[in-house]
């Protein structure tokens, strides 16, 4: 889907990315961790057009991503950032502007358009709350607020930048949840993950990085097999089943 | 089933109460626009009023009186305040910065300096005024920008960015001013701000532009929505966010330095009826840009008429009553409105 040729990036002189090579898989939820600091924001940044690489080549669908013109692009990727201001706007308004890419210079929105919105929120369980403002939101409604945005946005792939930081846990898998829903409706997910467990239990491809490279692109069970977790963060990440249910344990490296 | 139906009835309703605010706001300018006209410092009764604008006739003193002085004032100061507030809007908006506005920036004192400049070194190209104060307010703009820009644009660094600016602008001025004490722009008048001698030339063209200005602010109003969400979204949502960045501010610079070029360095206008209009009308700045335009004229033509009226045949300069009333009024607001509630 997303497949990045020998890319490097960053800000000013200094590159962060150092000639990555992988490609993110059609129809996956494919997770980046990595050390803070390791360029999953940058390497999410340059695939969302908000950074250009220093070298190499970018390509979605085999073509180069700067190809398409601005709104042509949105029509195809979508973004959930970290950084946001605060939007002082109704929740419907707010996933209307999903539509953005779509409207014409009237910027009337069709029958089409409202459709859009209406499932995006539907999907996303915000419709209860449409009216109410996003300041007046706890963390995890406005969360999902911002991911009916990205669905309205009606692409095929949506990046997220750790949809789940600043929740609690159970805000944490409602997230979780709603991603995999978005994942079976067809989407391709790509998404930075703070959190291993979360990342190892829920995804069906992990990236790992370390310092600007990635050490693997694999499942789950053969990034803990080739043991990049303990490289990564320089720990040691222990798979353990309960109940017939894995969970994972860190411990520092002696 | 109806649940969902219904979803987008209640936007339609929200933005009705809207429109009609809007629409009240129309007819309470229009109403000033009307009392400005026929009260000033020399009676006119209404009767006598009506009947030279019926007679038409030229050489009646109350005729001469109204087209030659009172329109003129008036349209100069419904234009400046609609200008001024649309500036500041803008300015709050693309720089997502609450203490935005043409004159807390320095965008006014660039324009400011470049008029005095071209009135002390080139008297005779009067009608290139609006023309210097455009270019005196972008190029004031412009540099705030890109400072903020270089600087990782950090919200308390434009506007400590924009008073640096504003300071050494305004000194600029007083420095020509001094040494040019003949001007054509007479000093005292140009800093307050004011429209008791506004030159019709000057605002001949400075109308086209406000006009231009104004009507670009209200295309651009959905584009502002989107810019409002955060660089990285209006990128994602496909904006060319420095561009638009760019023109908007152009636009507010064209606005400001136009109301400059023939009302002087109006203050407060520009930061407070935004403030006032958000209050009344939300953040949305479909509606949003419109209001201030209409909130901003009908505040600074109050203010002028107050200042007309109140020590009549005296008069204060308009600078002093906008500040005189808008001050206290803008406290006033401030207390009202929960901490940090101010956007609601």
């Amino acid at each position: 889907m997303i497949k990045l040729v020998n890319v490097s990036a960053g800000y000013g002189t200094e590159n962060i990315l150092k000639n990555i090579y992988v490609e993110f898989k059609k129809r996956k939820i494919n997770c980046i961790i990595g050390p803070n600091g390791c360029g999953k924001t940058t390497l999410l940044k340059t695939m969302a057009r908000l950074l250009r690489p220093a070298d190499g080549q970018i390509l979605l669908e085999n073509k180069n991503i700067y190809s398409f013109a601005p709104r042509e692009f949105a029509q195809k990727v979508a973004l959930m950032p970290q950084n946001r201001t605060s939007a002082n706007m109704s929740v419907e308004s707010l996933v209307m502007h999903g539509r953005f890419p779509y409207c014409g210079f009237s910027r009337k929105p069709s029958k089409k358009d409202i459709d859009a919105v209406r499932e995006a929120m539907r999907l996303t369980d915000t419709m209860v709350f449409r009216h109410k403002n996003i300041m007046t939101l706890s963390g995890g409604e406005r969360q999902r607020v911002y991911i009916a945005m990205a669905v309205a946005q009606d692409t095929d792939v949506i990046l997220l930048d750790e949809p789940t930081t600043h929740l609690d846990v159970a805000q944490q898998l409602e997230i979780i949840e709603l991603i995999k829903l978005l994942n079976e409706k067809g989407k391709t997910i790509i998404m930075i993950l703070h959190d291993i467990s979360l990342a190892m239990l829920h995804s069906d491809l992990l990236c790992v990085m370390k310092e600007g490279q990635i050490l693997g692109y694999l499942p789950p069970q053969q990034i803990y097999d080739k043991k990049l977790i303990d490289e990564a963060f320089g720990i040691i990440c222990m798979q353990n089943t309960i109940h017939s249910r894995l969970i994972y344990t860190f411990d520092k490296q002696k | 089933m109806k649940f969902y139906t219904n979803i987008f009835t209640k936007i339609n309703k929200s933005s009705r109460a809207k429109y009609t605010c809007l629409f009240i706001l129309a007819l309470m300018l229009i109403i000033m626009i009307f009392i400005s006209i026929a009260i000033g410092s020399s009676q006119i009764s209404i009767k006598s009023f009506f009947q030279a604008l019926l007679d038409k006739d030229s050489a009646d003193l109350v005729y001469k009186i109204i087209v030659f002085i009172r329109i003129p004032r008036t349209v100069a100061a419904v234009a400046a305040g609609a200008a001024l507030a649309v500036s500041g809007a803008i300015l709050q908006s693309v720089l997502n910065n609450a203490l935005a506005s043409p004159n807390i920036i320095g965008i006014n004192s660039g324009s400011g300096l470049f008029v005095v400049l071209l009135t002390a070194f080139f008297p005779g190209l009067l009608s290139y005024v609006p023309v210097a104060a455009f270019l005196g307010a972008l190029s004031a703009a412009m540099l705030i920008y890109f400072i903020a820009y270089k600087s990782g644009a950090a919200r308390i660094t434009i506007i400590l960015a924009g008073v640096a600016i504003s300071s050494f602008f305004s000194a600029a001025i007083d420095a020509v001013m001094t040494m040019d004490p003949d001007s054509i722009i007479s000093a005292s008048s140009f800093m307050i701000g004011g429209f008791s001698a506004v030159n019709t030339n000057i605002l001949h063209f400075a109308l086209f532009y406000i006009a231009f200005g104004l009507i670009a602010a209200f295309v651009l109003s959905r584009a502002m929505n989107v810019l409002s969400l955060g660089d990285d979204i209006a990128t994602s949502l496909g904006m060319r966010v420095n561009i638009m960045r760019f023109v908007l501010i152009a636009t507010a610079a064209l606005l400001a330095g136009s109301a400059v070029s023939f009302a002087g360095l109006l203050g407060f206008v520009g930061l407070i009826v935004p403030h006032i209009s958000r209050s009344i009308i939300g953040a949305d700045n479909r509606f949003l840009i419109p209001a201030s335009a209409l909130i901003g004229a009908f505040f600074v033509l109050l203010c002028d008429f107050i200042s007309r009226i109140a020590f009549a045949p005296y008069e204060l300069p308009v600078g002093i009553m906008l500040s005189a009333i808008g001050g206290p009024f803008f406290i006033y607001l401030l207390f009202k409105q929960r901490r940090g509630k101010l956007y609601d």
